[in-house]
Order: structure tokens, then sequence, then C-alpha cells
């Protein structure tokens, strides 16, 4: 029992011997769950980045912040 | 894989492209130390992380359909022919795993492009070969990463940076740099290190985005003049460029078949004619592209120095807009041919990105449009100037298609504005419309790193007020 097409390289002709990932055949399952892993970070991203943005520009209303950021970037 | 010499060959050609991929890194990493550098402090690890995450999302994207792409579309689909079948690149084709290069379990044998070489082929070759390219896709994407600094969303960024590096620069590669893409075929186009594939189309691309984004608050005085906005660090920019050197010789060696018995692609019938091809199957040596890497660098090095005065950031750049302009022929120039394109597309290059950037107000903080875009597409019609006549393809098209300064014209046409510009606007203006585009102006004002600034703020508190605490219980202070 291998979850491979091999359960032994003793005698083995690699010509003979295609892929050797477990599980072949769930290849199209496996795009399927792939491609929902690439939008599904779109979508957790975006939200992660709406929350940090509306933070951000709640901090950036105060006066003390802006003169802060300012006087930095002038000595910098 | 059945004799000395066919395994030998396969291997070795597995293990060359294997080589390249590690050396392409290091124009990653260049790129993200100069646009890191590049950005004021306020901006810094936002615009690390913006380039840095292109790396997962154009990775498992070109997995999913880039590398497809490539072989499927070099008749355009509709131009010369239909959609060509490529068992080797779907992704849920047996090939695109470990695969030892026998019979398939479901696919007995790999249909479609390169059927020939076979399934003991494609089973070496394949994932070294995607990932080659997959780091062309990469330095596409993280070129236009440059332009976008200190103002795009990171989400935005993204979207674009798959758009490029794993749809249009794929389009365009399998039109016009494959050996049957019908831009060989039909307009003789020839650009073998990239001059247009890579750097015209990532230039375009570039301006497609920047023009919608607009400039950064403050680069413009109301009059329209021009501020500098300095990098934050202009040793970390300049030895990012430095690594981008380093890495090219992986990009140069990778845009190369390093072996390859010419006697099987129309050349002289019964004579063994090994030798190292292009990208198009035309025979080229690594010395060629060694002399003429190293002469063209110089050539925009040499330029770059004169025409800024010496400063260093425009110095760097124009040693790659050297290296860049002379790519589309450096398999044939002479070294000499190869420094004067150099410096021809440096001088250029820096000139064109200050006028630009005056008349239209265009705010490209790293050049990118001009080094990459104008030079790439220089180059590309030079190129058709000077290897006029020269077949563009292989031995096995007989008559073979010319190289010309028509169809050059007409390729850099095609690679800067139709697969470069156009779509970047495109779907730009789609995310503008959305709101998705650009950072809000208090954001961009204060800095997009602003809510790591306050969480370290927040720590460094945390850690004082329990270091007096301490101090307290062992009576050092009141």
């Amino acid at each position: 029992m291998s979850t491979t097409q091999v359960e032994t390289w003793a005698g083995a002709d690699l010509s003979q011997i295609g892929p050797i990932y477990p599980f072949v055949g769930t290849e199209f399952i496996l795009v399927l769950v792939g491609l929902a892993v690439w939008i599904g970070f779109h979508i957790i991203q975006m939200k992660i980045e709406k929350k940090e943005f509306a933070a951000d520009e709640a901090a950036a209303h105060t006066p003390e912040r802006l003169k802060r950021v300012f006087d930095e970037e002038a000595h910098r | 894989m059945d004799t000395d010499i066919g395994a030998l060959t396969v291997i070795f050609t597995e293990f060359y492209y294997w080589v390249t991929i590690p050396l392409m890194f290091l124009i990653h990493v260049g790129f993200c130390m100069y646009e890191v550098g590049a950005t004021r402090h306020k901006n810094h690890l936002h615009t690390l992380m913006k380039n840095t995450m292109l790396i997962p999302l154009v990775t498992i994207t070109f997995f999913f359909f880039g590398w497809w792409i490539y072989f499927a579309f070099p008749n355009g689909p509709g131009i010369t022919g239909g959609i060509t079948q490529s068992d080797n690149a779907v992704p849920w084709g047996e090939l695109m795993g470990t695969h030892l290069g026998g019979p398939g379990v479901n696919d007995a044998q790999a249909q479609g492009y390169g059927v020939e070489l076979g399934n003991g082929y494609w089973s070496r070759v394949n994932g070294v070969f995607w990932a080659a390219f997959l780091l062309f896709s990469w330095t596409a994407a993280s070129i236009v990463s440059g332009a976008t600094i200190e103002r795009i969303k990171p989400s935005a960024f993204w979207m674009l940076a798959v758009v490029i590096g794993s749809f249009t620069w794929v389009i365009d590669a399998s039109w016009g740099w494959h050996p049957d893409g019908w831009m060989v075929t039909q307009l003789g186009y020839h650009d073998a290190y990239a001059s247009g594939v890579i750097h015209a189309i990532a230039g375009g691309f570039a301006l497609g985005v920047i023009v919608v984004l607009g400039p950064r608050i403050g680069k413009f005085a109301p009059d329209g003049t021009p501020r500098n906005i300095n990098p934050h660090n202009k040793w970390l920019v300049t030895i990012g460029l430095f690594l981008i050197y380093a890495g090219f010789w992986g990009f140069y060696v990778a845009c190369n078949v390093p072996i390859i018995d010419y006697g099987t692609l129309g050349g002289k019938e019964g004579v063994v004619n090994f030798t190292a091809t292009t990208i198009y199957l035309t025979p080229t040596t690594l010395s060629a592209i060694t002399f003429n890497f190293l002469m063209s660098l110089s050539g925009g090095l040499l330029v770059g120095y004169i025409v800024s005065k010496g400063e260093a950031f425009w110095t760097y750049s124009a040693g790659l807009a050297g290296v860049i302009t002379a790519s589309a022929g450096n398999d044939l120039y002479h070294p000499l041919q190869a420094m004067i394109i150099g410096m021809i597309g440096a001088y250029c290059a820096y000139k064109l990105h200050f006028w630009v950037e005056r008349k239209f107000k265009i705010d490209d903080p790293v050049g990118a449009v001009a080094v990459h875009g104008y030079a790439g597409f220089i180059g590309v019609v030079i190129a058709g100037f000077v290897l006029w006549g020269h077949p563009a393809t292989a031995g096995y098209y007989d008559p073979a298609t010319l190289i010309t300064p028509w169809g050059q014209l007409a390729g850099a046409i095609i690679m800067f504005g139709v697969l470069g510009f156009l779509p970047a606007f495109i779907v730009s203006k789609i995310l503008m419309s959305m709101g998705m585009l650009r950072v809000p102006v208090a954001v961009e004002l204060v800095g997009l790193d602003l809510s790591e600034e306050i969480a370290e703020e927040m720590d460094a508190i945390e850690v004082s007020q329990a270091d007096i605490a301490e101090a307290r219980r062992l009576g050092l202070l009141e």
C-alpha cells in the first residue's frame, strides 16, 4: 500500500515510471483548492488593508501626528 | 534519456536552467533593496511588502495559467492558427509534478507542443524551465512596482502584478519570444534577451498605471515644476541596482537553450552540430552574450556618468539601460556595437525621463519607464536596422523570415503599447473608478507605515514602563 505509484525501487525500470507524487488523479481537485487559496488571499488581504487604512486615516487626523511626520520628513 | 548523449543533454539542460534561478533571485533582492531605498522612511515597510508579496501571487498564478499561455498562444490564437495543445503546461497535467519520464497514469504521453521531446525530456526540464520563465515574470511585475511606490494600494498593485506577471508578458513571450510565435514567423521579430519582451512591456505597463495613479503629493510645484523627492537611503538604492546587474547574468543565460544538435533543427542533414541557441533556436554562444552584456553595460555606465554628472542613481540606472537597449541583438552584435547601442539607449532613457516628467507631469520615482520601457523600445528598433536581413527563424523554417526595421518597430509597439500600456491603463482605470487604486490622501501624507510605527511606539512605551517598574522594585528609582 503506497500513496504513490511506487512500492519498491528494487528492480525498477525508471523508463516505465511516470508521476511519483502522492494521490495521482487528484490534480484537478488540487488546482481548484489552489485557485481558492489565490482568490481567498486577495479577499482577506483587502479586508485587512481596508481596516488598516481606516485606522491610519483616523490617526492621521491628529495635528500632533501630522506635525511629527512632517518634522521628521524635513529633518531627514 | 535512452542514450548516453541524450541523457547528458537532458540532465545538463535541467541543471543549466536550475542554476539560472538562484542567480535571477538576485534581481528580486536588488529590486526590493532599491525600491525600499528610493522611498521615504515613512513608507519603506509597505514598499518592501508590496514587492515581496508579488512573489507568491505571480508564482501560483503562473502555475495556474501563465505557463500554459506560453505554449498555447504562439498562433495568437486567431492570427496564424488556433490554441496549441500543451499537456506539459496545464496545471492539472502529470508533467507539472514529480515525474520520472515514463508513461503517465492518466496521460500516457504529453500531447501538443514539443510532443516529439517526449515525457523523458519534459519530466526533467519542465519545472526548471517553468521557474526560469517565472523569474522573468517576477522581474516584469517588479519593474512596475518601482514606478508606483508611496501611493498605490498594495491590493491594487498585486492584481496588476498578476495581470502583467502571469498574463500579458506571457502572451508577448508566446508571440515574440517563442521559435514558432507569430511575431517571429510573420514579422521577423528578434529580441533574444528581452529588450521588448520584458523591458518594453513592463515599462509600458508601468506608464499605463502611473498615468492613472497620478504623482505623489508634493512632487510638482503649482507651476508644474518637478520637485526632487529624494531616496531615504541612496546607498541601498545603488547596491540594489548592483544586485540587479548580478542577477542579470542568470537572466541572460536563461534566455538560451544550452545544448542542442542543430541537425535536428533544420541544419545540414547528416551533420551533428551541437550548439547553444537563443530561445528562437537560432545559434549563438555564451561567449557572445558575455562579451556583449559587459560591453553594453559599460557603454551605459560611461554615458550615464557623463549625462548625470556623476550622480550615482542615474549612473547605475544608465548601466542597466545600456544592457536593456542592446539585449534584443546581443546574441549577434560585435561587442563594440553593443557598447555603442548601450550608450545610445542610456542617453535616450535619461533625457526622455526628465522630458516626460516636465512635459506630462508623470511621476516615476525610480525611472522604471525610462530605463526599461524607453530603452527596451529603442533597443528593439535599433536591432531592426543593425540586424536587417538576418534570419529571425530557426533552420526548420525555409525560407527564413528575416529581421527588418519595420518588423521590429511593429514589435516594439506591440510590446510597449498594445500589451504594456493599454491593459495597464484599462485595469487601472477600473480600479481607480472603484476607489481601489490609490491610498487615501491622509494616509499618503502621514505615510503608509503609520500602523507599524504606532505599534512600535506602543511596544517601546510598554517595555519602558516595565523597565521603570523593575528599577523602582530594585530601589534604583523613587
